[in-house]
C-alpha cells in the first residue's frame, strides 16, 4: 500500500537503468559509480494532481442510489411488460374476433354465390337462359352458331340447399321477397302470431 | 505441540460438520433439481397453469376452380353454470347500479337464441335436480357469431361460451353425394369427406399459460406445447356450375318420368377427369336426414347396372381394332337368331331380314346383327377388350367405395351369356365405367382411368398430387375414329336425331335399353335407359352418359336422351365450346 503512494523519481530511475548498461560490460567498475549516484536520489513532488479520497459515506450512498435506480427501472419495466400483456391480450382477442367475422363474411359470399341462389334470384328477376349461345370468332369476326338461338325460362332449382333457408331473394322491382311460397305462407302465419320488430339496418332498395 | 491439539481437533470437527452439511445439501439439491425436477415442475404447473386445446380447422373441399364445396364454420355453444344461476337469489349486478334477476336474464338470452325463458329456466332446474352442484349445462349449441356477440354483450356472469366447429356445404346438394358428409361428432361418414380424411383432418394444438387471479395470462407464461395445424384442402375435378346443371337435368327427367333413379356423368375426354357426377335427388350434406338413406351415397360409383346397347359400341370397336370387320361390313340381319341349340335372342322391334352394314347395325341397334358380327371374335378376345375398356375392374377415382361391376371370366359364361355380353347384357358396370369406356373411344383409343380427386394442398401450400393409374391403349386410333363415325351416324341419322340435335354442334352417342336382374334369377319387366355419347365430334372434348332407371311415364331411351341433351347444352355453355367445324359425312348403313 505504502509502496505505491510514495512517488518515485521515474526519470532518475530510468537514468539509473540507462546507466546500468555498463553493469553488464564492466561489472568491476560498479563499486566506483554506485556511491556517486546515491546523492542524486531525492523526493520530488508528484506531477499528477492528487486524487481526493472519497468518504465511505458517499460511496455507500452512491451504491444504494444505483441499486434503487436499478430496482425502480426494473419495477417500471415489469409494469410496462404486464401492461403490454393486457394490451396484447386485447389485440389478440380483437384479431380472433376479426378473423371470425372474416370467416363468416366469406362463408356468406360462398352460399350467396351458390348456383341455387343465383338461379332463384335470376328467375325472380325474370331472366331467361340462352340455351345455345352463339360465338364470335375474333380472328375473322365470324359469328358461329345461330344468333336467334332459343331461350328458356330459368328452371326453379331442384337441388336443395339448406344454407339458403330463410334468405330472401330480390324480385324484378328490387324488393326482397320470400324464396318460395310455402315459406312465405309460413312467415305470414308467424307474423300474424306476433309482431317482431325489425332489427338492424333497413335494406336499401336497389335502384341502378 | 500438545498445546495445539485441542485447537486442531476443533478445527477438524468444524470442518467435518461443514463438509457433512455441504454433502447433505448437495444431495438434496441434486434430488430436487435433477431427480424430482420434472415431477415437481409438472405439479407446480398444474397448480398455476391452465392447459388449453387449440382446435384445428378441418380443411376445405374445393372444385376444379377452387370454389368451396365444403368448409368449416366456427359455431359456438352457449353454456351456463346452474349452481351459479342460483347464487344470491339469482340476482347479479350488470353495472354498479343495475341489478338483473335470473328471470330477466333468461328472457334476454331467449330473445337471442330463440328460446322461451321457461325453456332456459327448465334447463337450470333439470340440471340442479340431477345434481345440486351442477356447474355445466348447454343453453343452446352451435349459435352463430352474431348471436355470440349479442350474448356476450349481456354480460351475464354465469353464461360461458365454447367453440364448436361445424361443417358447412355452401352449395348444398350440388355434388353433395360426392363430397359426402360428417356426423354430428365431426367424424366423416361418406364421400370425399371419408376417403380424403387424412388430408382434411388437422392436428389440434395445445398450450398452457399461467393466469393471474383476474384470469389474465401472466406475461411470458404461455407455453405452446403443440402448435395447431389446420387440415389441407382437397381439390376435386368437378366443375360446380356444370354439376348443378347436370343435377337439374337428371332431376327434371326423373321427376317428369316418375323414374326410380337417374344418373348423369360428364367426363373430360382428354384427361379422364370427372367434371360432373349427377344423381337424382342427391343428398344435401347440410341436412342429411332430409334424404332417404338409399339416395345418400354416390350411386354413380356403387350402383352397377346392365348397360345394354351402349356396349354394342365396344363390341364394334373390338371388331374394327381386330380387323374382323369394317364400318361397311355387310351382314343380312334377321329379327331373331338361334345360333346354337338353346340360345335365342331377337331385336327389340320386329323387322324382316335387313341388309345392314356394321354402321347400320349400330344405328338401328340390332342385337342380332352385333352378335352375328361379334361372334367372329372368340370369347377370350372379347373379354380382353372389355377388360381393357375398364369393365369388371374397380375404378380408382378417390371415392371411399367404388364398385367393380360384374364381368365373369369367359370360361364362366354360359352359351346365352356369351352372346348377351356383345350387347351389354349378362354383365354390369357403373356409369363411371361406361363413361371411361367411351372416353377411350373419344381419346383415340387410349383410356385414361377416371379421376375425381386431383390432390391435396396442405396448410403450407404444398401440393400432393394424387397419382392416377396408367393410361391403357385399348384400340388403335383408326378403330377409334371409325367407331366415332358410327356414333355420329347414330346421333345424326338414328331415330333420336330430332330429340338430341343442338344447332351447330356435331354430336355422337349410342342409346341403351337394358333389362335388369330382379334379384331372383330373372329379369325385371321394366328397363334402365341410357345414352352414352361425346361432343363435339370433330374433336371430342367431353364424354356424357345419362341413365334413367325404370321410368313409368315414357318407356323409351328418349328419357335418357333428353337428360343427355340438357347436359350437353350445359357443357357447351360452361366451357364455351365453339360450334363444330366440318360436317357429318353420311355412312353407308345398308348395302
Amino acid at each position: 500500500m505504502s509502496a505505491n503512494t510514495v512517488p518515485l523519481d521515474r526519470d532518475a530511475l530510468r537514468q539509473a537503468a540507462g546507466d546500468a548498461d555498463w553493469l553488464l560490460t564492466s561489472p568491476a567498475s560498479s563499486p566506483a559509480r554506485a556511491p556517486q549516484s546515491k546523492p542524486d536520489l531525492r523526493v520530488v513532488p508528484d506531477a499528477r494532481p492528487r486524487t481526493r479520497r472519497l468518504s465511505p459515506l458517499v460511496g455507500a450512498l452512491t451504491a444504494v442510489g444505483v441499486i434503487l435506480t436499478i430496482l425502480f427501472a426494473q419495477l417500471g419495466l415489469s409494469i410496462a411488460v404486464s401492461q403490454g400483456a393486457y394490451e396484447a391480450r386485447a389485440l389478440q382477442a380483437e384479431l380472433r374476433d376479426l378473423t371470425r367475422v372474416e370467416r363468416v363474411l366469406s362463408q356468406n359470399t360462398d352460399k350467396l354465390s351458390s348456383p341455387q341462389n343465383l338461379a332463384d334470384n335470376a328467375a325472380k328477376l325474370g331472366m331467361v337462359q340462352n340455351t345455345t349461345p352463339a360465338t364470335l370468332r375474333l380472328s375473322d369476326g365470324a359469328v358461329l352458331g345461330a344468333l336467334g338461338g332459343p331461350t328458356a325460362a330459368i328452371a326453379t332449382s331442384l337441388v336443395p340447399n339448406a344454407t339458403l333457408e330463410g334468405l330472401p331473394v330480390v324480385d324484378a322491382e328490387g324488393l326482397l321477397t320470400e324464396r318460395n311460397p310455402e315459406q312465405a305462407a309460413q312467415a305470414e302465419a308467424l307474423a300474424a302470431q306476433a309482431a317482431i320488430p325489425w332489427e338492424g339496418p333497413l335494406p336499401a332498395p336497389q335502384t341502378h | 505441540m500438545p498445546k495445539l491439539r485441542p485447537l486442531a481437533a476443533r478445527r477438524l470437527i468444524a470442518l467435518a460438520v461443514i463438509l457433512i452439511g455441504a454433502v447433505v445439501f448437495t444431495v438434496r439439491l441434486v434430488d430436487l433439481q435433477v431427480v424430482q425436477a420434472p415431477k415437481l415442475n409438472a405439479e407446480a404447473l398444474d397448480k398455476r397453469g391452465v392447459p388449453v386445446t387449440i382446435p384445428s380447422l378441418r380443411g376445405d373441399i374445393v372444385d376444379r376452380n377452387g370454389v368451396v364445396l365444403a368448409t368449416t364454420d366456427e359455431r359456438y355453444d352457449v353454456q351456463l353454470s346452474p349452481k351459479n344461476v342460483r347464487l344470491n337469489d339469482g340476482k347479479f349486478w350488470r353495472t354498479a347500479e343495475k341489478q338483473v334477476t335470473a328471470e330477466e336474464a333468461f328472457a334476454q338470452i331467449g330473445a337471442i337464441t330463440g328460446q322461451q325463458p321457461e325453456e332456459i329456466a327448465k334447463i337450470v332446474d333439470d340440471a340442479l335436480a340431477e345434481n345440486p352442484k351442477s356447474d355445466f349445462a348447454y343453453v343452446k349449441r352451435s349459435v352463430d357469431l352474431t348471436a355470440l356477440n349479442a350474448l356476450k354483450k349481456l354480460d351475464i356472469p354465469w353464461l360461458t361460451f365454447d367453440v364448436n366447429n361445424q361443417r358447412v356445404y355452401p352449395n348444398g346438394a350440388v355434388a353433395g353425394s360426392v363430397v359426402g358428409f360428417v356426423g354430428s361428432d365431426g367424424q366423416p361418414q361418406a364421400g370425399v369427406e371419408l376417403s380424403q380424411d387424412e388430408c382434411l383432418v388437422g392436428v389440434d394444438g395445445e398450450e398452457t399459460y399461467e393466469k393471474g387471479a383476474d384470469g389474465v395470462r401472466l406475461p411470458g407464461s404461455v407455453v405452446v406445447t403443440k402448435t395447431a395445424e389446420n387440415g389441407g384442402t382437397v381439390q376435386l375435378t368437378i366443375d360446380r356450375d356444370l354439376q348443378y346443371e347436370a343435377q337439374q337435368a337428371i332431376n327434371r327427367q326423373v321427376e317428369a318420368e316418375n323414374a326410380e333413379y337417374g344418373l348423369l356423368t360428364v367426363m373430360d375426354a382428354k384427361t379422364g377427369e370427372l367434371l360432373a357426377i349427377a344423381e337424382d335427388h342427391s343428398v344435401d350434406p347440410n341436412d342429411v336426414d332430409a334424404t332417404p338413406a338409399d339416395k345418400r351415397e354416390a350411386r354413380s360409383f356403387t350402383y352397377p347396372y346392365e348397360p345394354g346397347s351402349t356396349f354394342k359400341t365396344l363390341t364394334a370397336a373390338a371388331l374394327l381394332d381386330q380387323g374382323a370387320a369394317t364400318i361397311n361390313t355387310p351382314i343380312l340381319t334377321p329379327f331373331r337368331w338361334d345360333p346354337e341349340p338353346g340360345v335365342t335372342f331377337a331385336d327389340s322391334d320386329f323387322h324382316g331380314d335387313m341388309p345392314w352394314t356394321l354402321s347400320g347395325i349400330i344405328v338401328n341397334s340390332s342385337n342380332v346383327g352385333i352378335s352375328m358380327l361379334g361372334s367372329r371374335l372368340d370369347e377370350q378376345t372379347r373379354y380382353d377388350y372389355l377388360t381393357k375398356f375398364g369393365i369388371g375392374e374397380e375404378t380408382s377415382t378417390g371415392m371411399p367405395l367404388e364398385s367393380s361391376g360384374t364381368l365373369y371370366e369367359p370360361q364362366d359364361w354360359d352359351r346365352q351369356t356369351s352372346y348377351n355380353t356383345m350387347f351389354g347384357q349378362g354383365l354390369s358396370s357403373t356409369i363411371i365405367q361406361t363413361a371411361s369406356a367411351y372416353q377411350a373411344i373419344a381419346n383415340n383409343g387410349e383410356r385414361i382411368p377416371p379421376t375425381l380427386v386431383k390432390g391435396c394442398v396442405d396448410v403450407n401450400g404444398k401440393v400432393i398430387e394424387r397419382k392416377g393409374e396408367d393410361p391403357v391403349r385399348v384400340i388403335s386410333p383408326e378403330a377409334a375414329a371409325d367407331t366415332r363415325k358410327m356414333l355420329e351416324a347414330m346421333a345424326t341419322e338414328g331415330w333420336i336425331a330430332e330429340d338430341i340435335g343442338i344447332g351447330g354442334y356435331r354430336l355422337g352417342g349410342k342409346t341403351g335399353t337394358a333389362e335388369q336382374s330382379d334379384g331372383e334369377g330373372g329379369y325385371r319387366s321394366d328397363y334402365v335407359y341410357s345414352y352414352a355419347g361425346m361432343l363435339p365430334m370433330d374433336d371430342p372434348q367431353y364424354v356424357v352418359v345419362a341413365t334413367v332407371a325404370y321410368p313409368k311415364a315414357n318407356r323409351s331411351s328418349i328419357v335418357a336422351v333428353r337428360a343427355w341433351r340438357d347436359a350437353a347444352e350445359a357443357v357447351i355453355r360452361t366451357f364455351h365450346v365453339p360450334p363444330s367445324n366440318g360436317a357429318y359425312e353420311p355412312l353407308q348403313l345398308t348395302y
